[in-house]
């Protein structure tokens, strides 16, 4: 197992050095002269110019200048952003980074589990009256032109009905009276330690109540497991972090909206997926034999089908990826949502280079750590992989 | 449980969808039927016939709030004026430095501020010109301390010693004595303007300022550059600025310090922010001009008085007849919030839900936008000429763009009123350099040219203008007055008076998605070119081709035809841009801002006579001078300026809405805006 993930993990370094080099030719083959967009830039002072020359090598050759630009990156050198100079471009992504995640945590979740549950279920009544219109449903979101859906998001359920906050991800009348210590950052990323709490928690107590042997029993621990869990985390909450605690409330209240556009788009997918996977395999000879043996509908439908049914979906989960980062651009600059999509438009409208290939390595990170941990649950899924 | 019951679970999120979209819809609908109650409040709300505005007393408990579109990189003021000269972190913090002068609005006229007086005229002391300037007693930083003159001193001498650039260059005009001595030239020209500069800022008493400038000082120096001098509080900032003299970089150590806590003595006190979302500055309800009443008159004077202060100043005239502006100034609001948005729908909405009051842009909104904000019943919409213009420009370093004829004849050609019309009125025709809504500076007599002519009367002018030029064709043009184009099979052949064909010409501008109005201005130019027989090829590009080509030095100059661009203009109390775009020692292919490589030594005179003017009179004669000859030898053709367009809650009232630039030139009036009675 630890030479498949460590082999694994050997390809994906590989596909950042290939994609590394990518944004670097494209960068040099754009027009003009990255030179001449840093010289115009009045906040930059001649020294300053000079040493932007030499730290990207540019009096070099494009060889000369590519090694300078890999050795740079390696050494965890993102350098200096035009367009907010003098801040560092690792600072700036630092800052945007975990709004970005909690957006897309919660998104990706969401999407997939929605999707993959009304996928199963569609499949398990097919030809029932409301297929076609769940269908009609999930092909929409699917070819939805998605900054037109999202304005029609804030138009309907922000400015319309007034249930959610329209764009932003904190309301600013509250956050005038934060405590001295609480900011907005510090707040997101106790929000992502939780999340992440809760996704292994659940799955550690779910593979412990699985392992219990007799299933009446493993039910107790599973349920126990989560109360646990879920109580532990409150009481966390509303002492360690009772400071906090409203604050995070508020900015949930704000991730809603964007969290479920976000997930609504991607739903449709991996709905449409889980049907036609989970229609494959429930005329695979095993669910005959299951059904001929007098198994209940619910396993078979639950673990016979829908665990098999699972492993395209998974791929096409890692394959989406991409376009819920791509989605996020639109996503965050719509509701107005500072994060690491909004931060690479903004940077790439105003030739900011560094701050745009920091902003694309770290999404491309991010894509590629979402690939590495899709392998490793795809491996426990599927046990001819660790054979 | 069976699959069934599970499966109906979908009705309720479908029901609620349908439902939310309905009930969204019907809401839009209330807002359509009381639209024409719009046009009633904006117009109450808004005071451009001169009267006295009516509203509401003070509001302590009010906040002003304002959308934005970017967040702030600095709280500190030395940097804002230094490198992070962005223009949200001017709407934050620009407003609580006060200075000498100030530019008053909507006149754009310069009257005193901190100074006790208009400027006083420089008088020459053996080597040096010297202004002693005397300032208010009573003015004070919103912490209580006063401002004395040593604030302005301690201003200068840290630019000074630390060499703070960008926008500090230009208002305290430190002359850069080891330049002048190390450059040959400048040690030889005796009018060059780099031997112009303050040379020392000393306070002989606390309310005295003494200034001395290296040569006698023009406008530029004096009035409009240490006249608007920002005073920085030496008591906040005097621990800050020894840890930078500490350290191996003292202006990067000084930009980098927080200024979280720095008083003000303006309309303004910052008061924090949270990164990505939101800025927030309190009113100075102790401002020095708090309660001062304002009034503009129709021949040009300008009053300020205010009982309680002990003063009543009249500027610029004499402070009777007809009143165009006239109101008091706050602040009426408590504090100010500035929420920021990535996108102007979400900000329209958002206006339009009562989340913000006003919406602060540098660019103003999209047009798209303008029906959104006129059809809501508690929403205004302000309209105003942007400071600034598109143009073509001419490599006027080759033939044919090297003749005027050319240059006029193509730019008789280009229709702008046809094109304000074709691009719903976002591109408003500009004939001259100067901003028409700059009415002081601007100059009424500029030349039209071919305005108001049909396409056939275009054609007849631009090709006679041709002709007389020496421009000759193989097949004379004809005009073909029923297709309305150049006939077929004429107009071949053009040649330039020394006799060479002339090439197939490239015109470069913005591409559609970065600007559609100066993409679609090179389509049709390159088609009004066509029917001169001139080949103009339109080339809609990235704008830092564009900017690189325009801007290349040495022999690289030559690489391009024809552009189209536009300039955003800075201080409209007094454009010296001229000099900047025109003179010929501004030769871009030497480094300088003049990207056609236009020369006529009348300007250079002119522009030496602005920079060096003692008095607007002298100042506006030069600058209308140069824009008549500029406009009529063309190495510019100015093509048109966009509107600013800005949306604003009813509720709330302005004390002028008529302002070049429009609103957000003011930081969306902050200390005069009111609650409606």
């Amino acid at each position: 197992m630890l030479k498949y993930i460590g082999r694994r993990t050997l390809q994906n370094v590989l596909i950042f050095i290939v994609f590394l080099s990518a944004t670097f030719f494209l960068l040099q083959a754009q027009p003009g002269d990255i030179s001449q967009q840093f010289l115009a830039n009045p906040k930059i002072t001649p020294e300053v110019r000079e040493q932007f020359r030499e730290q990207l090598g540019l009096g070099g050759t494009v060889g000369e200048q590519y090694l300078t630009y890999m050795g740079n990156f390696f050494t965890g050198n993102l350098g200096i952003s035009f367009s907010e100079y003098p801040r560092e471009v690792s600072d700036i992504l630092a800052e945007r980074l975990p709004r970005t995640l909690a957006l897309f945590l919660f998104a990706t979740l969401l999407s997939f589990g929605l999707g993959f549950q009304s996928g199963k279920f569609l499949a398990w009544r097919r030809g029932s009256k409301t297929e076609p219109v769940v269908t009609t449903v999930g092909v929409f979101f699917q070819t939805v032109f998605y900054p037109w859906f999202a304005l029609m998001m804030i138009w309907a359920f922000a400015f319309g009905l007034g249930w959610f906050p329209i764009g932003k991800f904190l309301t600013v009348e509250k956050w005038l009276d934060a405590p001295p210590g609480v900011e907005a950052n510090g707040v997101f990323n106790r929000m992502l330690i939780t999340a992440l709490i809760v996704l292994v928690g659940v799955a550690a107590v779910e593979v412990v109540g699985r392992r219990a042997g007799d299933r009446r029993r493993g039910k107790r621990i599973t349920w126990a497991g989560r109360i646990l869990l879920v109580g532990g985390l409150w009481i966390w909450w509303a002492t360690v972090w009772s400071e906090q605690a409203p604050y995070a409330l508020d900015i949930a209240w704000h991730l809603v909206l964007p969290t479920v556009t976000l997930a609504l788009i991607g739903f449709g997918a991996t709905m449409l997926l889980t049907r036609a996977s989970m229609l494959e395999t429930l005329k695979e000879d095993f669910i005959l034999t299951a059904r001929a043996k007098g198994v209940p509908d619910k396993v078979i439908r639950d673990k016979h089908a829908a665990r098999n049914a699972l492993l395209p979906v998974t791929t096409s989960l890692v394959l989406s990826l991409a376009f819920l980062i791509g989605g996020g651009v639109v996503t965050e600059t719509v509701f107005s949502w500072p994060g690491m999509g909004a931060t690479l438009l903004s940077a790439a409208l105003q030739e900011d280079i560094p701050l745009t290939i920091g902003a694309f390595a770290f999404i491309a990170v991010l894509a590629l750590i979402a690939h590495l941990i899709i392998d490793i649950v795809y491996m426990y899924l599927d046990p001819r992989i660790r054979v | 449980m069976s699959i069934s019951w599970k499966l109906s679970k979908w009705r309720w999120p479908a029901a609620v969808a349908v439902l939310a979209l309905v009930a969204a819809a019907c809401s839009e609908g209330t807002t359509d039927t009381t639209a024409e109650e719009t046009t009633t409040t904006t117009a109450a709300a808004s005071d451009d016939d001169g009267a006295t505005t009516t509203a509401a007393s003070a509001d302590e408990g009010l906040t002003y709030k304002i959308g934005i579109f970017s967040d702030l990189t600095t709280d500190n003021f030395w940097a804002y004026l230094g490198p992070e000269a962005d223009v949200y972190n001017g709407y934050v913090l620009g407003n609580g430095h006060p200075a000498l002068f100030t530019i008053a609005y909507p006149n754009i006229l310069l009257v005193p501020n901190l100074a006790e007086s208009d400027p006083v005229p420089a008088v020459q002391e053996g080597d040096v010109w010297v202004v002693e300037q005397t300032i208010r007693r009573g003015v004070k930083w919103s912490d209580g301390e006063e401002v004395t003159a040593s604030d302005l001193v301690f201003s200068y001498e840290i630019v000074k010693e630390f060499g703070l650039g960008g926008n500090w260059t230009g208002t305290y005009y430190v002359l850069q004595a080891d330049a002048v001595e190390d450059d040959p030239a400048t040690n030889e020209d005796e009018s060059s303007p780099a031997r112009e500069g303050v040379t020392s800022i000393t306070a002989p008493d606390d309310y005295t300022v003494r200034v001395e400038f290296s040569e006698k000082p023009g406008l530029a120096t004096w009035n409009n550059g240490v006249g608007l001098a920002p005073f920085m509080p030496e008591h906040f900032w005097a621990d800050a600025v020894e840890e930078a003299r500490a350290s191996d970089d003292p202006a990067a150590t000084l930009y980098a310090a927080s200024g979280e806590g720095e008083p003000s003595a303006g309309q303004q006190i910052y008061a924090g922010r949270e990164p990505g979302a939101f800025a927030q500055v309190t009113m100075n309800a102790d401002d020095y001009y708090a309660g001062t009443e304002f009034t503009f008159y129709a021949d040009g004077s300008f009053r300020q008085k205010n009982d309680a202060r002990g003063f009543d100043e009249v500027y610029n005239g004499s402070g009777d007849g007809d009143i165009t502006t006239q109101w008091t100034s706050g602040p009426y609001v408590s504090d100010v919030l500035y929420s920021i948005y990535s996108d102007q729908n979400a900000a329209v909405l958002a206006l339009r839900n009562g989340d913000i009051d006003f919406i602060l842009s540098s660019l103003g909104l999209q047009s798209g936008l303008k029906d959104q904000i006129t059809s809501a019943p508690d929403l205004g919409l302000i309209a105003n000429a942007s400071n600034g213009f598109r143009y073509l420009s001419f490599n006027m370093r080759k033939s044919p763009m090297s003749e005027q004829s050319f240059r006029r004849g193509l730019g008789c050609m280009i229709d702008k009123e046809f094109m304000q019309n074709l691009l719903q009125g976002a591109a408003i025709p500009a004939y001259s350099l100067v901003p028409a809504g700059n009415t002081f500076w601007a100059n009424p007599e500029v030349e039209q040219l071919c305005k108001g002519l049909n396409a056939e009367e275009r054609f007849t002018q631009a090709v006679q203008i041709l002709k007389d030029g020496g421009f000759t064709w193989d097949v004379d043009p004809e005009w073909d007055t029923e297709n309305q184009e150049l006939l077929a099979g004429t107009g071949t052949g053009l040649k330039d008076p020394g006799g060479s064909t002339v090439p197939e010409l490239e015109l470069l501008a913005p591409g559609p998605g970065y600007d559609p109005l100066r993409s679609t201005y090179s389509v049709w130019i390159a088609e009004w070119a066509s029917n001169l027989g001139i080949p103009v090829k339109a080339n809609p590009t990235g704008f830092s081709v564009i900017v690189d080509k325009a801007f290349a030095l040495g022999e690289e100059a030559l690489n391009w035809d024809m552009y189209i661009l536009g300039w955003g203009l800075g201080d409209a109390s007094l454009p010296t841009f001229h000099e900047s775009f025109f003179a010929s020692y501004q030769d871009s292919a030497e480094g300088g801002f003049n990207t056609p490589g236009y020369a006529n030594d009348r300007v250079d005179e002119l522009a030496a006579e602005l920079l060096a003017a003692a008095d607007v009179d002298t100042a506006r004669a030069a600058v209308q001078e140069m824009d008549r000859i500029i406009v009529e030898e063309a190495p510019y053709v100015v093509l048109f300026q966009t509107p600013i367009l800005e949306a604003y809650r009813t509720s709330l009232v302005f004390p002028f809405t008529d302002s070049l630039d429009g609103i957000q030139n003011l930081y969306g009036l902050p200390a005069d805006v009111q609650a409606v009675d």
